[in-house]
């Protein structure tokens, strides 16, 4: 099928070529004919000017000559003249004139003078004189007088004679000569035509030459047969005229002729043929050449395009088979394309679609032919799509082209779906379409809604991970969270782009994990480690973090990591891994079975005791430890236990692997989780086998030894009847010897005052203060041995009250200052603020141990200061450790001293004793109470610099409710028990009102009783439920205080009235005594207002009345403040301890004033009653107002006084002679009532 | 005796002021008359169509009437007149290339040649019987020289077979030639150049060999030395500053021009 196509074509092309090529033969050569034609035709005219330009010349010239010769030749010429006329004449060689024969008469050149000119050569020819010039035949030779006629036979031009007639007039002619310059002529043709190019010549109308630029030619010669002659020979032809003629030599010439129209010359132009073809020849050449090399250029260009079609044709068939094969390929991918491919014109109307645009649309078939293309949009975007097909007309939106668009279609049945859709534009002939390939991207848009939801849900999990998130690139942070960054305390965007190197522990640590983690994440992708890491503020903490790339496969692409701040977690985990190891190194099996009973963990222990490894245990019940020994019930008891919730204790007979029976004792306990349900149990056993195995060789030997015992406990059974009997003796001996010495100690001590005083011998008085001091000292001792003992026995006993340390405190002051005004000395007293208030303890010992120390910082500094100061120690949960610090600027002790200071019977140095007297045991007694009260005693001093003791005590911090402090112990007691009616039975009236002050303090009145008897009938008048409290004395005259006691509970309705012993016994077993009476309590005298306070807080029935503390006013407090305001009006008396006498009347100077003068009013009638009694023999009555003086004289804190009335009374107890113990009181009271009304100004008031 | 030394004085006194004179002279009257023939094509040519004169010698006379810081004036002379109007005052100097000849250096003083130049002949182009220099010394041959030409006395000695025709004029010798009465005319360098321009007929025939050379120069009056030193230090000055060579070069004769 191509072949033939080929060949036709070439056969074509070589037609085609051929003709071309003899075409243009033709054609060059018919030009080139012509053009020849034309040369030659020029080279005619070129002669014919030639010939006439020549002819002109020649003529005007002869007519010059002619003129010339007619001018001069009327005057008969002279040689001169001649010469004159051949000025600017180049063409004239001479003149010369003839004479009538012919003969030259004159010349210009006078050689020529003589010569003989014969006419007949002459033309026109005639010998009539004629007035025109004639023109002889050439001469050769330069003039006439050289030359000749003849024709030259030397190549010379030489000259042409003219004649000329001229008429004179008259008939007389004259004749001139003039000889022509033929060179002048021949150089000006040869000047115009070189001999190459031509030749000219002159030919005399007869046919002889002239002259001839052509040197060959011969001037003279006849030219008979030449044409030219020939033709102006003839008259009918023309003068001139041009003819092509071959030369004598052969030569083709072309010739012009022209002859002159006045003289006989014709002048002939002959230009060589050949030569004047020779530019045509060398045009013709360069024609040929040309059009040849032309020809041949584009038959070779034609062929060259030829092949080059050829190709193109074969590469097009090529190119169209393939362009087919490509359509089928490509309308078969078009109609299998999933995409929707449409094209349109530039009007937008479709033109091609595929299957798939139908199916996309919903349309079928031909339908979509010729439609718009707004067919398949929605139409609400119409107009955006004409516009837009109008910009794309325009050129404008080709930037578009090739790029995907979002776009919305519209289907046949009117619904809209999104679609991605690309343009590409193309041309034809037909002009510009568009193709647009659309995809429906439903799904894709569905998917990235969903992918937009989930990057959002992403995007909040980021955000609020509980977990730092950070995306890393070249270990720089590029994004991260809130979270991770205040993980390590970075504010927002604080550490977007840092390097996190500022987050590790050190550069080291930095690199080394960037080296491992690094390399593990290329590994396998991911990285997790626990690393210590560092916030901002420098601190460090336990850090999980867990990284992974983004993408493994490319570097590039950072990494996330997840950082968690698992501190507290490690911490946990130390403290799992604490109880794992606790529970892993027990010594006690313990186990963890499931609710079915499985086991799921043993310790090794567990292994240990019973021979099972772990593995063997794991999955299996416990009851592989079941021996069978133990009773079914147990094990119901058990479960039942356990899945009740509960623990269940029990010893189990279990067995071991190896079948050897163990004792276990076993604590199985339910494990709940979070919802309270059960998941595990717990099962602790200690093997106990040997334990066991030891009771029951104890029980053995028990059984023996209860025999042993039964036996023996009838023996031991007396022997403690004996030993309690025995051991009341003995506290009956110790409180006999206790009262029995001290109250001779008393009468010494009360004696020896009385004694110095009367006495006036110095020595003597000084030997009594001696024997005082030494009384005083026994005294002291008696009572710290009491303490001592004890402490020793463990029977020193502790209150738990609650107490108010300032008032405590401000109590203490106010004695211990009035001490240290004494001797001059200043005493502060400094409480922290921080100290608490409110405490629980023992406030009597607090004291003691306080005024121990400040008495000893009194008695040790002879001038300066005392400072005390009180604070806190240490805080507990619920005490507090009181610091109390007590510095003195007294004599200070050395090393040696301090070591032996807390010893009992110890002091300082034995000097001491003598000059500051004490016993010795007051800080031993306080170092052991304040040990007692988990404190301690320790000293810090200096011999003569002063001494500081530190004193801490733990004490139990007191609740807001037991806010009422010690005042308030009285204030509370005011509150509660204001309306309470307490009966006062005591046959002292000074006791009676010392107890009457102490109640009336808390708001009670209290009502009198003087003995026991009274007692029962004011009970009998009121009723059991009368009073709330009965205040009993012991003894007492009439009925005593026992007895009294045992009757009234023997009436009914008493039974619970709390009765409380007024003593002033203070021994144990008398509490005793009185409780066996029927006594609820006691209270020795002389007592202090916060122990009555207490007891009266502690037996009141609090129901009963209780006050309201609306109504209270507090009139005892106001009363309190109101007696205790003159504070210093108290003179000092001699044997008088004022400071616990004002203690007992709780501070108030005036009543303790009062009380005073009141007893100096009333002792020396006592006294006389003792005198009148003894006189009488009654000495039990003198005892009893003996006793009653002394009770007065020792709430008074008249020392002494009270030693010698109870000397006195015991003297008259015991019947002994009392005279001398009577005088020694009677000189003792005169000289105190003395004293009491010189300080007291007691004469004034009585004359008043 | 006074009287004779008195006598000699004047005359040594008069000699001097005249001789001196010239070129004070020519300062004082702030011109300088040069002696030219107007037809010397090429040396000092008034051109007839335009009066204009042109040649290397007028434009030497201007650069020595510039160098002496006065006015050029040109007076019409010709080689027949040149001594008379030299002699006779007529000029301070004859600038138109004079050749030195035996004859005229009796009677003038010339500077040092800036030109020299052979003799050359001219002859019709159709002149048939002069075809070479070697045609020109034959019988029959008629030779022109104008009057007062240096070629009168040389090709009047050299001539020995040919005719010698003197003619009055140099356009004398031109007419002779062209009217075939004579057929070659002598002439220098410089002439013959203005016949082979300015007509159609003439042909050049040159001597095959040296023939004659001739130096030409400028010419004053013999005696003055001052003047004399004054002008040979122009020509020295305008062979070595270049203005010769430039002036030859724009009449197209540095072909002859005489270098030292």
């Amino acid at each position: 099928m191509r072949a033939p196509r080929l060949s036709a074509r070439r056969l074509t092309f070589v037609s085609v070529m051929l003709a071309v090529t003899v075409g243009a033969v033709l054609a060059t050569a018919y030009s080139l004919w012509r053009l020849r034609e034309e040369t030659i035709h020029s080279r005619f005219v070129a002669a014919s000017m030639y010939a006439h330009a020549f002819e002109d010349h020649l003529t005007h010239s002869l007519n010059v000559i002619d003129l010339t010769l007619a001018n001069i030749g009327g005057d008969e010429p002279t040689n001169l003249s001649l010469v004159a006329a051949l000025r600017h004449a180049p063409y004239l060689r001479s003149l010369s004139r003839l004479d009538a024969t012919g003969r030259i008469v004159a010349s210009s050149d006078l050689r020529n003078r003589g010569k003989r000119i014969e006419r007949r050569d002459f033309q026109p020819p005639g010998s009539e004189p004629v007035a025109v010039l004639r023109v002889g035949l050439p001469w050769s030779g330069r003039d006439f007088h050289d030359g000749d006629i003849a024709i030259s036979a030397a190549n010379e031009p030489g000259f042409i004679p003219l004649l000329r007639d001229l008429d004179t007039g008259e008939g007389q002619w004259a004749t001139m000569l003039a000889s022509m310059n033929s060179d002048y002529f021949l150089n000006h043709y040869g000047h115009n035509i070189a001999a190459d190019v031509g030749a000219v010549e002159l030919l005399r109308y007869d046919g002889v030459l002239m002259f001839s630029t052509d040197e060959a030619q011969r001037p003279g010669v006849r030219r008979d047969g030449d044409p030219v002659v020939a033709m102006v020979a003839d008259a009918t032809r023309e003068e001139f005229g041009h003819f092509e003629q071959i030369r004598g030599d052969g030569r083709a010439v072309l010739t012009a002729f022209r002859s002159l129209s006045r003289y006989p010359f014709v002048i002939a132009v002959h230009l060589d043929k050949e030569h004047g073809l020779a530019g045509w020849r060398q045009e013709a050449a360069r024609v040929v050449l040309l059009i040849a090399a032309a020809l041949l250029g584009s038959l070779a260009l034609a062929c060259l395009y030829f092949v080059r079609l050829e190709r193109a044709a074969r590469q097009r068939d090529e190119a169209e088979a393939a362009l087919r094969a490509s359509e089928e390929r490509f309308r078969a991918a078009t109609n299998s394309a999933s995409d929707a491919i449409v094209s349109v014109d530039a009007n937008g109307d479709i033109v091609a679609w595929n299957p798939a645009t139908e199916r996309l649309f919903g349309y079928d078939g031909a339908e979509l032919t010729g439609r718009d293309l707004s067919v398949l949009i929605p139409p609400r975007f119409w107009q955006d799509h004409r516009s837009g097909m109008q910009r794309l007309q325009a050129g404008g939106e080709s930037h578009i082209m090739g790029r995907l668009v979002e776009v919305l279609g519209r289907r046949k049945d009117g619904g809209e779906f999104p679609l991605e859709l690309s343009l590409a534009q193309w041309s034809t002939a037909e002009g510009r379409f568009y193709t647009g390939t659309m995809r429906d991207i439903t799904q894709r848009k569905q998917q990235e809604e969903r992918i937009r939801a989930l990057l959002a849900e992403l995007e909040t999990i980021f955000k609020n991970a509980l977990v730092g998130i950070a995306h890393l690139n070249n270990r720089c942070i590029v994004t991260c969270n809130r979270r991770f960054e205040e993980i390590f305390g970075y504010e927002s965007g604080e550490l977007i782009g840092a390097s996190t190197e500022r987050l590790c522990d050190s550069p080291e640590a930095f690199v080394a994990f960037g080296e491992h983690a690094y390399r593990a994440i290329a590994d396998s992708g991911r990285y997790s480690e626990e690393i210590r890491l560092k916030r901002k503020d420098g601190s460090f903490f336990w850090g999980a973090l867990t990284g992974c790339a983004i993408d493994p496969a490319c570097e590039v692409g950072g990494s996330i990591w997840i950082c968690a701040d698992i501190s507290e977690r490690r911490q946990a985990e130390q403290e799992s891994n604490k109880l794992l190891r606790a529970v892993e190194q027990s010594p006690v099996t313990i186990l963890i079975v499931d609710r079915d009973g499985l086991i799921e963990y043993v310790n090794p222990r567990f292994t240990q005791i019973t021979g099972y490894t772990r593995e063997e245990a794991m999955g299996r019940t416990p009851r592989i430890l079941q021996s069978g020994l133990t009773s079914p019930e147990v094990y119901d008891d058990l479960w039942r236990t356990i899945f009740g919730g509960k623990m269940w204790r029990g010893v189990l007979r279990n067995k071991r692997k190896t079948g050897e029976l163990i004792w276990e004792n076993v604590s199985i306990s339910p494990i709940f989780d979070d919802n309270g349900a059960i998941t595990h149990f717990v099962g602790v056993e200690e093997d106990v086998s040997e334990r066991i195995r030891v009771q029951q060789q104890l029980e053995d030997h028990q059984a023996q030894l209860e025999e042993t015992v039964r036996r023996r406990t009838a023996e031991l059974t007396e022997a403690l009847d004996a030993a309690k009997v025995a051991d009341r003796t003995k506290d009956a001996f110790l409180a006999n010897v206790s009262h029995e010495l001290r109250t001779p100690l008393s009468a010494v001590i009360g004696l020896s005052g009385l004694a110095r005083r009367l006495g006036s011998d110095p020595r003597q008085r000084d030997y009594l203060d001696k024997v005082m001091q030494a009384g005083k000292m026994l005294s002291s001792l008696i009572n710290d041995l009491l303490d001592l003992s004890k402490i020793a026995a463990g029977r020193m006993e502790f209150e738990s009250k609650t107490f108010g340390l300032r008032e405590l405190l401000r109590r203490n002051y106010a004695v211990m200052s009035y001490k240290a005004e004494e001797t001059g000395l200043e005493l502060i007293e400094n409480i922290d603020d921080e100290t608490p208030d409110i405490l629980v303890g023992d406030s009597l010992r607090l004291e003691q141990i306080l005024l121990n120390l400040i008495g000893n910082a009194i008695k040790f500094t002879a001038k300066g200061r005392v400072e005390v100061r009180v604070g806190v120690h240490a805080r507990e949960e619920r005490r507090v450790a009181l610091k109390i610090e007590v510095e003195d600027s007294g004599v200070g002790m050395s090393a040696e001293d301090i070591a032996h200071l807390f010893q009992p019977f110890s002091q300082a140095d034995p000097s001491i004793g003598r000059k500051y007297g004490g016993t010795g045991l007051g800080l031993s007694i306080c170092k052991r109470l304040a040990q007692m009260m988990d404190g301690d005693i320790d000293v810090v001093s200096r011999e003569g610099r002063g001494s500081t003791f530190h004193v801490v005590l733990r004490l139990g911090l007191g609740q807001a409710v037991d806010m009422t402090s010690e005042v308030g112990e009285a204030e509370q007691a005011t509150m509660r028990y204001r309306d309470a009616q307490v009966l006062v039975v005591d046959d002292q009236p000074f006791n009676r009102e010392v107890v009457a002050g102490l109640l009336e303090v808390v708001g009670i009145t209290a009502h009198m009783a003087g003995n026991g008897r009274e007692a029962l009938e004011i009970l009998d008048r009121a009723g059991p439920t009368a009073f709330d409290l009965v205040l009993m004395d012991i003894r007492m005259p009439v009925m005593d205080g026992l007895s009294a006691t045992r009757e009234l509970r023997m009436r009914p309705g008493y039974a619970e009235l709390p009765i409380i012993a007024i003593t002033a016994h203070n021994m144990a077993h008398e509490s005793e005594i009185g409780r066996d009476a029927g006594m609820n309590d006691q209270i020795g005298k002389p007592f202090d207002d916060k122990s009555f306070h207490r007891m009266l807080i502690k037996w009141i029935d609090r129901r009963k009345h209780v006050a309201t503390r609306a109504s209270s006013n507090r009139p005892a407090m106001a009363a309190v403040t109101a007696v205790a305001a003159p504070p210093s009006e108290l003179p000092s008396l001699h044997g008088v301890d004022m400071e616990a006498g004002l203690a007992r009347l709780v501070g108030d100077r005036a009543r303790y004033r009062h009380w005073l003068v009141n007893w100096a009013g009333e002792a020396p009638a006592y006294l006389q009653q003792i005198r009148r009694h003894m006189d009488d023999r009654q000495e039990d009555q003198a005892g009893l107002i003996a006793h009653t003086l002394k009770g007065s004289a020792g709430l008074l804190g008249m020392g002494e006084l009270q030693a010698l009335a109870a000397a006195l009374e015991a003297a008259l107890e015991n019947g002994e002679a009392a005279e001398r113990q009577l005088a020694d009181l009677q000189q003792a009271i005169g000289a105190m009532c003395a004293q009491i009304a010189q300080a007291f100004d007691l004469s004034a008031a009585a004359a008043q | 005796m006074k009287t004779i030394v008195l006598f000699l004085s004047c005359l040594s006194f008069v000699s001097s002021c005249a001789v001196a004179g010239r070129l004070e002279r020519v300062q004082e009257a702030k011109e300088l008359r040069v002696c030219i023939w107007p037809d010397y094509y090429g040396i000092s040519y008034r051109n007839p169509r335009t009066l204009q004169l042109t040649g290397i010698d007028v434009d030497l006379a201007r650069e020595l009437a510039k160098d002496l810081g006065v006015q050029v004036r040109f007076v019409d002379s010709s080689f027949a007149k040149l001594i008379a109007d030299v002699v006779q005052d007529r000029c301070d100097i004859a600038m138109f290339a004079i050749g030195i000849t035996p004859a005229r250096a009796e009677k003038l003083r010339f500077t040092r040649p800036h030109l020299v130049s052979d003799i050359y002949a001219i002859a019709t182009r159709s002149n048939r019987r002069i075809k070479e220099w070697a045609d020109i010394d034959r019988p029959g041959v008629v030779v022109a020289v104008a009057k007062g030409t240096y070629h009168e006395p040389v090709m009047r000695e050299k001539l020995k077979a040919a005719s010698f025709l003197v003619t009055e004029t140099p356009q004398g010798r031109e007419q002779e030639v062209e009217s075939g009465r004579a057929d070659v005319f002598m002439t220098d360098y410089p002439f013959s150049r203005r016949m082979l321009e300015t007509t159609d007929w003439a042909r050049l025939i040159a001597p095959t060999t040296t023939y004659h050379l001739t130096s030409y120069a400028f010419a004053l009056q013999p005696g003055d030395d001052p003047w004399h030193a004054r002008v040979e230090r122009f020509v020295a000055a305008i062979k070595s500053d270049g203005r010769l060579t430039a002036a030859a070069q724009r009449h197209k004769l540095e072909a002859i021009v005489a270098r030292d």
